[in-house]
Parts: C-alpha cells; sequence; structure tokens
C-alpha cells in the first residue's frame, strides 16, 4: 500500500478569500525603546473584498490595551504580505494576552451580508 | 567535463516534449463502481498521481462506519490505491479529501470503487483522478519529439521500406553516392554542348541586325538634318548594299509542263440522281400549300 | 612562490564554484487561516422577513477556518444581530435568529466539533482540535416588528468569524 501524502485542500470549492495572520504565539521582546516592548506579526490578505486590516491588542477579558504599531490600520492589496510591529508598555506585557488583527470594509464597498474575519495570535 | 556540460545545456532546452496534466470527470457519476478506461483519456504513458474525493454520509452518531476509496490492482492481486475514513461513533457530514502521490502508471490501475462499511449511506458522492502524460512518450507521435528519426528509421527498417543493398556505415558508401551524382551530372554537359551552336548563330544574326537596327538612334531619325546624315552615311558604305544592287536573276520562258489532253467528259449520273430526289422533295413540300387537293 | 599561493588559490575557487546546490526551506507551524467560501445574500420571503435560508430565497455565507497543526485554535462564529447597513428602521423592533453548523470536513472527526460547540449569545465556539479544513455555513433571520414590512432598500449584516489561539 502506499503512502499518501494528505493535504487539506479545499478541492470541491470554488474562489475562497482568506486571511492568514502569523505566528500562533507571538513573544514580546524589548524594542529601541526603554520601556517599550516589540513583536512583529505578519499579515496575508487573500480577501479580494477586503484591502485594510485593524490591529488590535486585548487582555484576557477582551479588554482593549493602548498600543502603538506603524499603522493601526494596514493598508493591504489582494495577495501582499505584510510585517508589522507592535509595541505595547512594558507594565502591559503581563496583562496582554491577545494580539489580532481585524478586516475592515469600506462603508461604499458593502453591498452585501458579508464575513468580517479576526485572527488572533496570543502572547507566550 | 564537456560532454558533461553539453548533455546539461542539451537536456535544459528539450524539443517540444510537453507534459500534459488534468482531472477526470466524476467516476462515481453512474454508480459507485467505475473502471478507469471509462474516464481516463486513452493516451500512451498516462500516470496517475492523485485523488479528490467528496462525499455525504448519513449515519447515526451512535453507531460505527467506515467509508472505504479503494482501486484494484489491474496487474495482480490487492489494491493500488485504499483509503479508509473512520466515522465510528461521530455523526454524518460531508467531506472533502484531496490525496497526492507517486506516478501510478494507468495500466495498473484497475477498478474503482467507494463504499460503506457499518451503518451509513452515501449521497452526493464526487471522484476525479488527477493524471499526467508526455505526449513524446512515443517518438513517433510527432517529427518535434527527441529521438524521432530515429524511431522513424528503425520503422521503416522493421517494415522493409529502406532499402538495405547500401550500407551507410560502409566507408565506400560516400563514393558511391558520388558516382550515382556524377552521371547525373555528365548528362547535364551533354545537353549544354547541343545548345551552344544555335547561340552562335544567332550572335552572328544579331551583329547584323544590332547595325541595321535603330533603337539606339530614334532621336536621329526624327530629325531632319540627322536624317539626312544618316542617308549619307549609308550611301557611303555601299559593301553591304552591293549584294542586292548586283544580284541577278536567271530571266528566261517557263514552259508548261501540265498539259491537259482533250477527250469527252461523261455527265454525272449521281448528280441527275439528286436533282430527280430535289424535285420530288419540292413537289411534296408544295403540296401542303396547295388547298385544293 | 606567491605565484603558486595564487595558483593554488585560483584553482581551489575554480574547483567550489562549478555548482551550487540551491536549498529551499520552510517550515510546518501552526497557522491559522480564515476563507470566506460563499458571500450571504438575504432573501426576502415575506415582507417583514430577511433570511438567508435557500427555501426562502437567501444564500448561507459559508467560512472555512484551515488549521496546520490541530489543537492550537479555537474558532468562533458571530451571527448577526444588527445591520451594517439598511434604510432608517426601529433598531429595537427587529428580531434576530441565528445558527452556525459544521457543512463540511477534511476529517471525519471534525464533524464532532458540532457536538462540542460552545454557545453564548449568538456566538458559536469551536475548538480546533483537528488539523484540517472545515467549513461551516452560518444561517440568519431577521424579523421587522409584529407585521411590519421591511423598508425597500439595500440590508447589508456582518458575519464575524475568529481564529483565537489556545
Amino acid at each position: 500500500m502506499k503512502k499518501f501524502l494528505v493535504i487539506a485542500l479545499a478541492a470541491f470549492c470554488g474562489p475562497a478569500m482568506a486571511h492568514e495572520m502569523s505566528p500562533t504565539y507571538v513573544e514580546f521582546g524589548p524594542s529601541y525603546v526603554d520601556n517599550v516592548l516589540k513583536t512583529d506579526i505578519e499579515i496575508f490578505n487573500r480577501r479580494e473584498d477586503v484591502n485594510y486590516y485593524q490591529i488590535e491588542v486585548y487582555d484576557k477579558d477582551w479588554k482593549s490595551i493602548s498600543f502603538v504599531a506603524d499603522t493601526k490600520i494596514v493598508n493591504l492589496k489582494y495577495l501582499e504580505k505584510k510585517t508589522v510591529d507592535v509595541y505595547i508598555k512594558s507594565n502591559d506585557k503581563d496583562r496582554a494576552v491577545y494580539v489580532c488583527t481585524l478586516s475592515r470594509f469600506i462603508k461604499e464597498d458593502v453591498t452585501k451580508t458579508n464575513v468580517s474575519s479576526r485572527i488572533c495570535s496570543k502572547v507566550k | 567535463m564537456a560532454a558533461g556540460l553539453f548533455f546539461y545545456c542539451f537536456s535544459a532546452y528539450p524539443l517540444a516534449s510537453e507534459i500534459i496534466t488534468g482531472r477526470t470527470s466524476n467516476a462515481a457519476a453512474e454508480a459507485l463502481q467505475w473502471t478507469m478506461e471509462s474516464i481516463l483519456p486513452p493516451q500512451a504513458g498516462l500516470s496517475i498521481n492523485g485523488l479528490i474525493y467528496q462525499y455525504t454520509i448519513t449515519k447515526d452518531p451512535d453507531t460505527d462506519a467506515w467509508v472505504t476509496i479503494q482501486n484494484e490492482n489491474a496487474n495482480g492481486d490487492g489494491y493500488v490505491l485504499s483509503y479508509t475514513d473512520d466515522w465510528s461513533q461521530l455523526p454524518g457530514n460531508t467531506l472533502s479529501r484531496f490525496l497526492s502521490f507517486g506516478d501510478i502508471p494507468s495500466a495498473s490501475m484497475g477498478d474503482g470503487s467507494i463504499f460503506v462499511t457499518g451503518d451509513g449511506t452515501l449521497s452526493d458522492v464526487n471522484v476525479g483522478y488527477n493524471f499526467k502524460f508526455d505526449t513524446c512518450i512515443v517518438p513517433l507521435s510527432d517529427p518535434s519529439c527527441p529521438g524521432f528519426k530515429d524511431a522513424l528509421y528503425k520503422w521503416l527498417l522493421d517494415n522493409g521500406l529502406l532499402d538495405n543493398s547500401v550500407d551507410i556505415n560502409d566507408p565506400y558508401y560516400d563514393q558511391y553516392v558520388q558516382e550515382i551524382l556524377n552521371r547525373k551530372a555528365n548528362a547535364f554537359d551533354d545537353e549544354d554542348e547541343e545548345l551552344i551552336e544555335p547561340k552562335e548563330e544567332r550572335e552572328d544574326k544579331d551583329s547584323l541586325e544590332a547595325k541595321l537596327s535603330v533603337n539606339d538612334r530614334k532621336m536621329n531619325i526624327a530629325e531632319a538634318a540627322k536624317q539626312n546624315a544618316m542617308l549619307e552615311v549609308l550611301r557611303a558604305t555601299p559593301t553591304e548594299f552591293n549584294v542586292y544592287l548586283n544580284a541577278s536573276i536567271q530571266g528566261g520562258v517557263y514552259e508548261e509542263t501540265v498539259v491537259l489532253e482533250d477527250s469527252t467528259l461523261p455527265d454525272n449520273a449521281s448528280v441527275m440522281s439528286n436533282l430527280t430526289q430535289s424535285t420530288l422533295h419540292q413537289t411534296m413540300v408544295r403540296s401542303q400549300y396547295d388547298l385544293n387537293q | 612562490m606567491f605565484k603558486k599561493v595564487l595558483i593554488t588559490m585560483a584553482c581551489l575557487s575554480a574547483g567550489t564554484a562549478t555548482y551550487a546546490n540551491p536549498v529551499i526551506r520552510g517550515t510546518v507551524a501552526s497557522k491559522c487561516s480564515v476563507y470566506t467560501t460563499t458571500q450571504g445574500v438575504y432573501g426576502n420571503p415575506s415582507p417583514d422577513v430577511l433570511s438567508t435560508a435557500a427555501a426562502d430565497g437567501g444564500v448561507q455565507p459559508i467560512v472555512r477556518f484551515d488549521v496546520a497543526i490541530g489543537d492550537y485554535y479555537y474558532g468562533k462564529i458571530t451571527y448577526p444581530t444588527a445591520f451594517t447597513s439598511s434604510p432608517s428602521l426601529t433598531s429595537s423592533a427587529v428580531a434576530w435568529t441565528g445558527d452556525v453548523d459544521v457543512s463540511q470536513v477534511t476529517v471525519p472527526a471534525m464533524s464532532a466539533y458540532t457536538n462540542d460547540v460552545v454557545t453564548y449569545d449568538n456566538t458559536y465556539q469551536y475548538d480546533l482540535t483537528e488539523a484540517g479544513s472545515t467549513w461551516f455555513k452560518v444561517s440568519s433571520e431577521a424579523t421587522y416588528g409584529v407585521n411590519q414590512a421591511f423598508p425597500a432598500g439595500s440590508y447589508v449584516a456582518t458575519v464575524v468569524a475568529e481564529c483565537i489561539a489556545k
């Protein structure tokens, strides 16, 4: 019996649009600014209907934590990949649990029921 | 190393050999068992390297069931391909799966099937095979395929379509070919010699005609002064025309040589009969118009 | 001596620079991707109802989660409870219902997600324990007041699909 390589693909589906983010577990490390920690996340846009992703940082109760990034709303063209640096205060290191990206729509472009996607990585 | 480099360069640019890939239609469209001949294209050297299938299983979540998809080994016992999904103690659902594996020759792929073992029923089954083949697997299939010439030569030899009396590996082969060519070359030379004489005669005529031609002197002819000058020149060169001026024609009387002797000329009887017939014909025609008769 | 060294170095460099083996590296890491397989459409079976059910002339949105390594993520899907855009409505008069269910899997064990789902408010949370792809279909229905007709216009609602690392 031959060995098989199983690949999970959407074999029978039509074109699908995807939002991807990595890594699964992010780690905040020291930055060039005192008392500020930094991590980086990579976002890949495979959604033709979305060009903007909002970066968010939450605690365990899903409350927002203040942070700084190159831009809080990242502009990504279709099939574009971007790495974004996220900075938080050292004091918030223990509070920060999730770093997320959420797809955002331009109001005029929303013409039918759509799916908003959010992917969250966990802080180690 | 040079040979190796040459081979690398040569192999980097293959001649017109193309790998065609594709996917079959739904093998389970009619039934949950199928023959590979009915779904695979009839290409030589075709191999299968992937399987995509989808089905919906309806079952009781508390029962056991297994779904197996497999292909028999056409060259022996057993199966070349077999995969089982375990649905035991699980609710039914729709499953999609893609299996990728090494090339399996189509000749080895026997009949395929998908079935349920245990409690459950299948519906909406869709099975497709990924295949590929080389368009030049048979070199004779296309003149642009590598090895086409060698294959063609072998085919001609095998079918007795080549003259084997002359061996191309014979060291005297080139001399033999040259002798054949030389024979043909000699024939051409003889024809050329026959053609040479008429050309020489034509050149003599051309020289006289060239002298009498007025193509180059049209403007001279149109002008009266130049015409007079030309006539003076003609008068001054009597040698060519003296031939005509001094020609003498033998005169005398030409006596009749044909004499018709007098005699009686008989009447032509056939003419008389023709005239009789003509009269009769005319009488018949006129009778149409004679209304009193 | 220097000439000999030069010649030796030239031979060595020529000998080592004859070929290169490009290496392709990659790693398989835990990763979650969210795909929108089908956009939803509201049907209008009666003046006061908007529904994604196929029988009502609608289209159910379908979301797919791809997980590279199992047991690293939760999948959360939230059906809408408000319109993103619509004609002017009395929002409190709109009643929302919805449902999320597993519609297709690549591994049989994923069908057990239906049994292990955690629901709260309008959110369905699944523990993505298996590596592979799972399709979730979302149904949504909005009813306007008591026998009140929805005004004419465009109605858009949003389904939120989230992939949360454990």
